[in-house]
């Protein structure tokens, strides 16, 4: 299976290669990272702010996790316009919903909507990583994790962005959760208490920060309890 | 030339074109009665960066011979070293000043010999016993043309009409000076590459002079405005 | 024949014509700048060099030394600036030694665009030069291409817009020592804070003609803002033990141990005995330049507190585990500031033996400037 990623993509800087003429992409790239990792009755996500393009930083203070409900929220990494478009139309979406059934969507109603709004786009994708989490039916916490054009899948802690390779397998190594299809059933969740979860997501991120350049300034966690969705901060290296 | 052949010279091509800070350019040289002046710009570019806005573009090769460079600043320098080191060693022989010509010869001699490793538009200019003030074209082939005046580099398209207007044959040292002043300064103002101060060099039998004319006191021409730095004091 | 090995260009061209990627270079995408003021020059440079998207060192140096009274400033391939501003360093050690006079700026400056136009680009550094020699102060930017300018205030690298707006804004002719520093330190923050290839910590080297003072890490600008609340520790045995195998420790020493003497380098005595964080203090207290020098105690047996006693022992000793300092001592980057003869030769000459070993390094440490060596 692969993962797609949007091709001509690539930063043109002037002369580079032997492109004689300069070539426009309808994409930027504008970095960021976004963790999740769930619990059996939390969910912690986490962003960092600053929006880049090549070697500037746009704003070290752009949120990139959309909150639908109180146990839903969107966190969506990369191209900046495409995440405004994309976040604006599952809002829109959602606010439909509620008219219609007097409800909020659960997550896995919102995961298969984000799948199909990606996948809609399949021949012109949105250029963006993105996390869906919250809590499900059961009051358990849950992760979806999304390739540009819409293949999900459900699973304990996630990450995405350009501090994926540096954090990703330090989630592995720590949490450690089977996906929840294999056979048989394995317990995939984490087991770690809300504290330390958000202690480990706080450490990644400063982790990246050093290394990651489109990873800084500050991060963004939002925590979904039973209780609603709290927001903190904690600022990351501005270098 | 075979295919082989080709391939790397169309590799080298697109080489040099990879960052090179190059010398958008106006670049002058005007005889007049016994002797010459040469004019430039001072802007050295990098794509939309300026990476030098007081460049000297008047490269002296002998005592009494300059070089107004255009074109690669890499290429154009280098080539100036190598055509100062043989005259300096030329003259050592010849135990007199060399001639302008024979600057210009060497010049051409390298730019046609490596035109497909370089960039660069000069123009020799001088004072010798033979020829009293001369200048000489070397274009970017490897042409060699003895001319009354040359103007070079981007700017030089916007003043070929005022200058073949406003060129006499025989101007006094100072009249030719401000003739080539003047010429620079209006392809300062209508060429985006060209811009900064303006340097002069008069070359007659009796040396060098240099002169230098900040940014801020270039003449204004149609549509320029008044610079901040003209009307206000800059506060410390 | 000297110079590059151009065997597989040929085999990389068709490679890269097939979409085989080469190697990642650890570039310096890079803030560096420079200035003249009334005294000197000031060069000045941020720590970061990176690979792609990634920080490959969070504190490289990249002002290097090219002569007792030049040094350089690099950007680009860190290879190439490494490698290029060593070269043109030899040859001109190698033109004192045949001359008997002080190296010139601008043969430095000749020497490097003539290497780089050699090259036509290939070779990508872009050098900010600077020194002090008998014309006085100069500051040079080269290209990769091969091409100079000659400034009163220069930048380069991926920051050098950042740097220049700030140069461009609060440049003034004959500065003071204290406000060309700051200018640099300024503008090289302004690069570290807005340019992604900037980051981490401000580098100052000031030239003058009475000398250098390299001040590395001049700005530590911030360290981690998060420690980890519960670190994470693998009890023993986490890794299991597939194979044991048992190797006999005999030519091995054990570099690991208290400090127990400080010398300064610059008084050429000993000045301090203790414990080795009290000997950080000790030497940071009196703003001291030295090494300390580590006996290998539990494999000797040796309890060296005393001077004789260590002077005993470090005849003995196989290997001295050998570390400089200097007055701000931070572990990893300490270093001995540079340009002056130190007479460390009368301290080392009641050293036989293996101790040469020891002065070897400490002589090849301070020929070299090379701080990163314990």
């Amino acid at each position: 299976m692969t993962i797609i990623v949007p091709s001509g993509t690539g930063n043109v800087y002037a002369g580079s290669g032997t492109i004689q003429h300069p070539s426009w992409s309808p994409y930027d790239e504008n970095g960021g990272t976004c963790v999740a990792v769930s619990g059996n009755d939390y969910c912690v996500v986490a962003s960092s702010n600053r929006l880049s393009t090549g070697f500037s930083i746009l704003t070290r203070d752009e949120s990139k996790i959309i909150k639908m409900s109180h146990k839903c929220v969107i966190a969506t990494a990369n191209c900046q316009a495409d995440r405004k478009t994309l976040q604006k139309t599952l809002q829109t979406r959602h606010i439909m919903y509620m008219h219609n059934h007097g409800k909020p969507m659960s997550v896995a109603a919102m995961a298969q909507l984000v799948s199909n709004t990606l996948y809609y786009k399949r021949f012109f994708p949105y250029y963006t990583y993105n996390l869906v989490c919250g809590l499900d039916e059961e009051g358990k916490g849950a992760v979806y994790t999304y390739d540009p054009v819409g293949s999900y899948e459900r699973t304990g802690y996630s990450c995405e962005g350009t501090g994926k390779d540096l954090i990703q397998p330090v989630l592995d190594n720590q949490l450690k959760a089977s996906s929840p299809l294999v056979l048989p059933a394995e317990n995939w969740m984490t087991a770690l208490p809300m504290d330390d979860a958000v202690d480990l997501v706080k450490d990644a991120f400063v982790s990246a920060g050093e290394r990651d350049i489109y990873t800084g300034d500050v991060v963004e966690l939002l925590i979904i309890t039973k209780d609603g969705v709290r927001t903190e901060h904690l600022d990351l290296k501005k270098d | 030339m075979n295919g082989e052949m080709r391939h790397h010279a169309e590799a080298l091509e697109q080489e040099l074109k990879q960052g090179e800070i190059s010398l958008g350019t106006t670049i002058i040289a005007a005889s007049f009665e016994g002797g010459v002046v040469l004019g430039a710009d001072s802007r050295t570019s990098n794509g939309n960066y300026v990476a030098n806005r007081v460049t000297d573009k008047l490269t002296q090769l002998t005592d009494r011979v300059f070089v107004c460079r255009s074109g690669s600043a890499a290429d154009t320098q280098n080539l100036s070293m190598y055509v100062q080191h043989f005259l300096h060693q030329h003259s050592m022989e010849l135990d007199t000043f060399v001639s302008v010509k024979t600057a210009a010869r060497l010049a051409t001699q390298l730019t046609y010999q490596n035109k497909n490793m370089l960039q660069a538009g000069l123009i020799v200019a001088g004072w010798d016993q033979e020829e009293g003030g001369s200048v000489y074209a070397v274009p970017l082939g490897g042409t060699l043309v003895k001319v009354p005046f040359s103007l070079g580099g981007s700017g030089s398209a916007y003043i070929y009409g005022w200058c073949d207007k406003n060129w006499r044959p025989s101007m006094t040292a100072d009249d030719c000076r401000r003739f080539v002043h003047t010429a620079v300064s209006h392809a300062m103002a209508r060429d985006g590459s060209s811009g900064g101060c303006i340097r002069t060099v008069t070359i007659t039998k009796d040396g060098c002079k240099r002169t230098f004319t900040p940014g801020s006191e270039v003449p204004l021409h149609h549509g320029e405005l008044q610079g901040a730095a003209r009307t206000m004091q800059v506060s410390a | 024949m000297v110079g590059f090995d151009f065997d597989l260009c040929k085999r990389n061209a068709f490679l890269e014509e097939r979409g085989v990627k080469g190697p990642l270079l650890t570039k310096t995408g890079t803030t560096i700048a420079g200035v003249i003021y009334k005294d000197g020059v000031v060069l000045g440079a941020d720590t970061r060099s990176t690979a792609g998207n990634t920080v490959a060192d969070k504190n490289c140096e990249k002002i290097h030394f090219i002569a007792p009274n030049i040094y350089c400033c690099g950007a680009g391939t860190a290879a190439d600036t490494e490698n290029v501003t060593g070269m043109i360093s030899s040859q001109l050690e190698l033109h004192r030694y045949g001359t008997g006079r002080q190296s010139r700026v601008i043969t430095a400056m000749t020497l490097l665009k003539s290497h780089l136009f050699r090259y036509q680009g290939h070779v990508s550094a872009a050098l900010v030069l600077g020194g002090v020699d008998l014309k006085g102060p100069h500051l040079f930017t080269v290209y990769p291409h091969g091409s100079t300018d000659s400034l009163p205030y220069a930048t380069m690298g991926s920051g050098s817009l950042n740097a220049m707006a700030v140069f461009e804004s609060g440049y003034e002719e004959d500065m003071s020592k204290d406000s060309a520093v700051a200018l640099v330190a300024r503008a090289i923050r302004s690069g570290i804070f807005n340019d992604l290839g900037s980051g981490s910590n401000v580098d100052i080297c000031v030239i003058t003609k009475d000398g250098v003072e390299y001040k590395r890490n001049y700005e530590y600008l911030q360290g981690k803002t998060y420690q980890r609340k519960k670190p994470v520790v693998y009890p023993r045995g986490t890794a299991a033990v597939v194979k044991e195998r048992t190797i006999r420790l005999v030519d091995v020493d054990v570099l690991e141990g208290d400090a127990t003497e400080a010398i300064d380098f610059r008084a050429g005595s000993r000045i301090l005995e203790g414990e080795g964080s009290k000997l950080y203090e000790a030497m940071a207290a009196r703003g001291l330049a030295g090494c300390y020098i580590v006996p290998i105690q539990k494999v000797r047996g040796v309890k060296a507190a005393h001077s004789t006693e260590f002077y005993e022992a470090a005849k003995r000793m196989e290997r001295c585990w050998i570390r400089l300092l200097d007055s701000r001592d931070s572990g990893f980057n300490s270093y001995i500031p540079g340009g002056k003869d130190v007479p460390y030769s009368s301290y080392l000459e009641g050293f036989t033996g293996n101790v040469h070993t020891l002065w070897n390094c400490v002589r090849y440490l301070y020929s070299c400037r090379h701080p990163q060596v314990e």
